[in-house]
C-alpha cells in the first residue's frame, strides 16, 4: 500500500518536475490576499519615514546585494560585490579592482547567493552581512556602516562554494562548503575516477576580525556534491549540519544519477572537536594558492595578499567529526531551529521531510547507533537520529519539492515548497501542517527576519520566487524576478505585496532598522584620508608638480579636489601621446549626500564616484591628440552643468 | 557695603567667568535640504572664536554662501583679541568694588561711594553692551554687503539684503535665519540684571538710610 502511493507520486512528481508547473494551483484564484486596502496599510510606509526592517536579498547571477526597506519592500541599494559596478567604478577604480583578484586574475563577475548577518549571542548584531559567491569560491564582507564590500577571501580546494556562508551563533567562524566535488589538489584527472580522486571540502573561516578573515582550516570530505549548510546554536553550538546529495558519486548525467537513492544524508559536523584536533597539529599543510582582498580603511585602498598554504584536517586523523544522518532524498536545505534541538532536512524530491532531533544524535552517537560506515564516516540509523517527519506529499496541505524553512520563535517552522507553489507552515515536535500560502510561482528560498537565527524578529515573510510568468508588466523575455510580502503575525499567513527583484536572490536576512540605521556613516573624514595620493587642499592639489599634474617617466598623476561646483585644476596641461594617466580625485566636501563624480571623454574605463572625504582613482589611456573634456556625473548643486574641465593632450 | 549687595555683586562677576567656556550668542540657518540639522546649521560666537553647532557646520555654511559670494567664516577677528579683556575687566571691576565697599568704606556716610561703584560697574556693562551689539551689526553687515563680485550670483542678488538679523528670525531666500542669544548670552543677561540689582537694592537702602539720617 505504502509502496503503491509512493510508485504513484513519483509519478506525478516526474509530471510536475517536467513542466514545473500549475497544475496543483490550477483552480485556486489569482489574487491571493487579503483585503487589498488592509494590506496597503500594512506595507504603506510614509513619505519621509523609514522602513522598520533592512533586508539584504542576495543579487544572484548578478553578483550584487540588495538592500530593501520592509515592509515597503522599497529598494534602498544594489550593492557591488562580486561584479564590478559601473555605478561608482567598484573593481574598475585603481583603490577597489584587488577586491576582485582571486588565484584565476581578475573576475569582473560572481554569482551570489547566501547573505548572512554577523551574530552576537545567536542574533544578528548588525555589524556584517557576508555573502557567497558560488562560481569562483569565495565570500565576502560587507561593513554595514559604510554598506561596502570591504573585504573577500577566495576558499582553496573548492569547486562551487554554494554551503556558504553560515555563520556560528557568536560570528567565531563561516562555513564554506564545496557544491561540486573537485580532484584535491586540482590536477588533470579523468571522470572514471570521480570516486577514488574527487573529494570534497568543508572551510571554517575566521570571520570576527574585520580585515583579517582567514581560512584556519579545511575538512576533507568524500565527493559528494554539497547543498547548504548550518550553524547549531544553544546545545547544539559547536556543530555544522550540511545536507548532502550525489551521495551516489556520479560526475555525469546528475540530474537522474544523483536522485537514485532513497536517502542521502545530513553530515553532522563537529568543528569544535575539529579545532582542537588542528590545534593538535593533526592538519596537514597543503599547497594552495588563493587571496585574500581586503580594504584598509584609512586609505579605503584594497590590498590583495596571495595565499600558498591551506590545513587540511582528514575525519580519519580525527575520529568523531563527522557523522552521516541518513535524510531523504536529495536534502537541499537544512535549517536548525531556534533552540539548536532540530535539525530540518528538507529532501526536494521527498513526500515527506524529515526533522532530525539534536539530542537524538548525540545519545546515538554514545549507543553506536550506526548502521554502516561511509568512506570511515559513521552513518547513524534513521529512527534513531529522526525527531519526525512533516508530511506534506498526497493529503492537503501539500508540500512538493521542499527547499527551505525560515522559523517565526512562536514554535512554527514555514518551509517553501517549489513544486506546489506554496509555503507550508507547521507546528515543531508535533510535525503537523497549520496553515499554507500561495506563491507566484516557484518559490526558492524564503526568509523570516531572524528566522535562521536563536531569537527570530518575525512578524514578516519574503518568498523569493524563481518564476515570474504573468505577475508584472512583461518586459521582454526577460523578467524580474518576484518576491511576495506575507503577514506572519497571526494565525493565517496574509500576502501583502509583490515586488520586483534584481537578478535573482536565492536567500535574504533582513533585521530590525535600529540595529543598522544609527551606524550609517554619513562622510569619510578629510582628516582621517590616508591615501597617498589623496590632497586635502585646492593648494594641496595645485602645488603638487606642475599645477597638479606630476610626471614619472611615462606615467602621469593628476591630483583633482573636487568642492561645490569646481574641480581645481581645471585646465590640465603636460599630457602627452604614450602616456598612462592617473587621476586622483579627492572630493574634499565634508557634508553629507555631496558625492562628486569624474567622467572624462572616450575613457575605456568607468567613472568615479567619490563620497565626501574620500579620494579615488581611474587610469586613462588618451587614443589621440586633442582636448578632452571631463565632468562631474553626479548632481552636486545648481551649479553643477559648469562642474567641468579640460585635459589638453599633445601629440 | 551691605550683605546682600555684595552677594550679588560677586555673584555677578563670577558668573562672567563661564563666558570663557560657552558660546554667547549663535546663529542658525534652516534650509529645507538641511533635514539632518533640525536645529539648523550654527555658527556659534564666543569670546575668541567662531565655532559651528557640530563638527563641519562652518564649512558648510562656507560651501553654500559661495554661491552668493559671502567670504569666508573668519578664524581671526580683531574682536576676538579685545573682547577676553572686557569681560576680565568687568569681572575684576565688580569684585574691587565689592572690596573697596567692604575693607576700607566701612563708614556709613561714605556709602555713597558703593552706589557709584556699582552704578558705574552697570553702566560700563551696558555701555560694552551697545558697542558689542554694534560691532555685530557692522560684522554682519560686512559679511552680507562686502561680497566677492565675480562669485556665481552675487549681481543677481545685488541689492537683496543677504544680513542675518541682529535678533531674531528672518527668511534668506531658500533659509531662515535665527539670531539668538547662546548659553553664555543668557549669563550676561543674568550677570547684568544681578548687578542691576545690587544697584538698586543698594540705592533703596541708601535713601532709607538717608531718610532715617534725616528723621534723627
Amino acid at each position: 500500500m505504502k509502496k503503491k502511493a509512493i510508485g504513484r507520486f513519483g509519478l506525478i512528481l516526474s509530471l510536475l518536475l517536467m513542466s514545473s508547473s500549475f497544475m496543483v494551483m490550477g483552480c485556486q484564484s489569482k489574487g491571493g490576499g487579503i483585503g487589498a486596502s488592509d494590506a496597503a496599510s500594512q506595507v504603506y510606509v510614509r513619505p519621509g519615514t523609514h522602513d522598520k526592517f533592512y533586508a539584504f536579498l542576495s543579487g544572484g547571477f548578478n553578483g550584487q546585494l540588495l538592500v530593501y526597506g520592509l515592509p515597503s519592500t522599497r529598494l534602498l541599494k544594489m550593492i557591488p560585490v562580486f561584479t564590478v559596478g559601473a555605478e561608482n567604478g567598484y573593481g574598475h577604480s585603481e583603490e577597489t579592482k584587488a577586491l576582485l583578484n582571486t588565484s584565476f586574475g581578475f573576475i569582473p563577475w560572481g554569482d551570489s547567493h547566501h547573505p548572512q548577518l554577523s551574530k552576537t549571542h545567536g542574533v544578528p548584531d548588525g555589524r556584517w552581512v557576508f555573502i557567497n559567491e558560488n562560481n569562483t569560491p569565495r565570500i565576502a564582507r560587507i561593513n554595514l556602516k559604510t554598506f561596502e564590500t570591504e573585504e573577500i577571501i577566495e576558499i582553496p580546494n573548492s569547486g562551487g562554494n554554494h554551503p556558504s556562508p553560515f555563520i556560528t551563533q557568536d560570528s567565531e567562524y563561516l562555513l564554506a562548503g564545496t557544491r561540486f566535488s573537485v580532484p584535491i589538489p586540482n590536477v588533470d584527472t579523468p571522470y572514471k575516477d570521480y570516486k577514488e580522486k574527487f573529494k570534497g571540502t568543508m572551510s571554517f573561516i575566521r570571520a570576527d576580525k574585520p580585515g583579517k578573515m582567514e581560512v584556519e582550516f579545511q575538512i576533507l570530505l568524500p565527493g559528494f556534491d554539497y547543498d547548504i549548510a548550518r550553524a547549531g546554536k544553544g546545545p547544539s553550538h559547536g556543530w555544522f549540519f550540511v545536507s548532502c546529495y550525489n551521495t551516489e558519486q556520479s560526475p555525469t548525467w546528475k540530474e537522474r544519477n544523483a536522485s537514485k537513492n532513497d536517502k542521502d544524508y545530513i553530515a553532522a559536523i563537529n568543528w569544535k572537536k575539529a579545532k582542537g584536533c588542528v590545534a593538535a597539529g593533526k592538519a596537514k599543510n597543503m599547497p594552495a594558492t588563493y587571496y585574500h582582498n581586503y580594504m584598509d580603511p584609512g586609505s579605503r585602498i584594497a590590498k590583495s595578499v596571495k595565499k600558498t598554504s591551506v590545513k587540511v584536517l582528514s575525519p580519519d586523523d580525527c575520529p568523531g567529526i563527522v557523522y552521516y544522518l541518513p535524510t531523504p532524498k536529495s536534502p537541499h536545505g537544512v535549517n536548525v531551529d531556534p533552540t539548536g534541538e532540530y535539525i530540518v532536512g528538507s529532501g526536494k524530491l521527498s513526500a515527506a521531510f524529515t526533522v532530525h532531533s539534536f539530542s537524538k544524535m548525540i545519545k546515538a552517537i554514545e549507543n553506536k547507533a550506526f548502521s554502516k560506515t561511509v568512506y570511515g564516516i559513521p552513518v547513524i540509523k534513521y529512527e534513531a537520529v529522526m525527531a519526525g517527519e512533516v508530511q506534506g506529499g498526497m493529503k492537503k496541505p501539500v508540500c512538493l519539492g521542499p527547499l527551505h524553512t525560515e522559523f517565526d520563535g512562536k514554535g512554527y517552522a514555514y518551509t517553501s515548497c517549489f513544486l506546489s507553489n506554496n509555503v507550508i507552515k507547521w507546528k515543531l515536535g508535533e510535525w503537523k501542517v497549520v496553515d499554507q500560502i500561495r506563491t507566484y510561482y516557484n518559490i526558492g528560498h524564503l526568509m523570516i527576519p531572524g528566522g535562521d537565527s536563536s531569537k527570530p524578529f518575525g512578524k514578516y515573510l519574503i518568498a523569493m520566487n524563481k518564476t515570474t510568468k504573468d505577475r508584472f508588466l512583461p518586459t521582454g523575455p526577460e523578467l524580474a524576478h518576484a518576491g511576495q510580502l506575507i503577514d506572519i503575525s497571526g494565525e493565517k499567513m496574509k500576502l501583502l505585496s509583490e515586488f520586483p527583484e534584481l537578478g535573482e536572490p536565492h536567500y535574504a536576512q533582513a533585521l530590525p532598522a535600529e540595529l543598522v540605521e544609527p551606524n550609517s556613516l554619513r562622510i569619510y573624514k578629510l582628516k582621517e584620508n590616508t591615501h597617498p595620493h589623496a590632497v586635502k587642499s585646492e593648494k594641496e592639489a595645485l602645488a603638487k608638480g606642475k599645477n597638479g599634474v606630476v610626471r614619472d617617466g611615462n606615467t602621469v598623476h593628476i591630483y583633482l579636489t573636487t568642492i561645490r561646483s569646481h574641480f581645481k585644476p581645471d585646465n590640465i596641461e603636460g599630457v602627452k601621446m604614450g602616456d598612462t594617466v592617473y587621476f586622483h580625485v579627492t572630493n574634499l566636501e565634508q557634508d553629507w549626500d555631496v558625492p562628486h563624480g569624474f567622467a572624462i571623454m572616450g575613457n575605456q574605463n568607468v567613472e568615479l564616484l567619490i563620497m565626501p572625504g574620500e579620494t579615488r582613482s581611474t587610469k586613462w589611456i588618451p587614443q589621440k591628440a586633442g582636448v578632452y573634456p571631463f565632468y562631474c556625473t553626479d548632481f552636486c548643486s545648481a551649479l553643477h552643468q559648469e562642474m567641468q574641465g579640460y585635459v589638453r593632450v599633445s601629440g | 557695603m551691605r550683605k546682600t549687595t555684595k552677594l550679588l555683586m560677586i555673584v555677578a562677576s563670577l558668573t562672567l567667568i563661564i563666558l570663557y567656556f560657552v558660546p554667547f550668542w549663535k546663529i542658525s540657518l534652516l534650509a529645507p535640504q538641511y533635514p539632518e540639522y533640525p536645529d539648523g546649521l550654527q555658527i556659534r560666537i564666543g569670546l575668541t572664536s567662531l565655532t559651528g553647532g557640530g563638527e563641519h557646520h562652518l564649512e558648510i555654511i562656507d560651501l553654500l554662501n559661495h554661491y552668493i559670494g559671502m567670504r569666508t567664516l573668519p578664524k581671526e577677528l580683531p574682536d576676538f583679541s579685545i573682547l577676553p579683556y572686557y569681560v576680565a575687566l568687568m569681572i575684576l571691576f565688580g569684585l574691587i568694588s565689592v572690596a573697596v565697599g567692604d575693607l576700607i568704606l566701612k563708614k556709613r556716610r561714605l556709602e555713597v561711594i558703593n552706589l557709584v561703584l556699582i552704578e558705574m560697574w552697570v553702566s560700563f556693562f551696558a555701555i560694552i553692551g551697545i558697542a558689542g551689539i554694534w560691532g555685530f551689526y557692522l560684522r554682519g553687515y560686512e559679511y552680507a554687503h562686502n561680497l566677492d563680485m565675480s562669485s556665481p550670483l552675487a549681481k543677481a542678488v545685488l541689492g537683496m539684503n543677504y544680513e542675518p538679523p541682529l535678533i531674531g528670525s528672518k527668511q534668506l531666500l531658500n533659509i531662515t535665519a535665527q539670531s539668538l542669544p547662546d548659553i553664555g548670552g543668557y549669563i550676561l543677561f543674568l550677570s547684568f540684571a544681578l548687578g542691576s540689582a545690587a544697584f538698586f537694592y543698594e540705592l533703596i537702602s541708601y535713601i532709607k538710610y538717608c531718610r532715617r539720617k534725616k528723621e534723627q
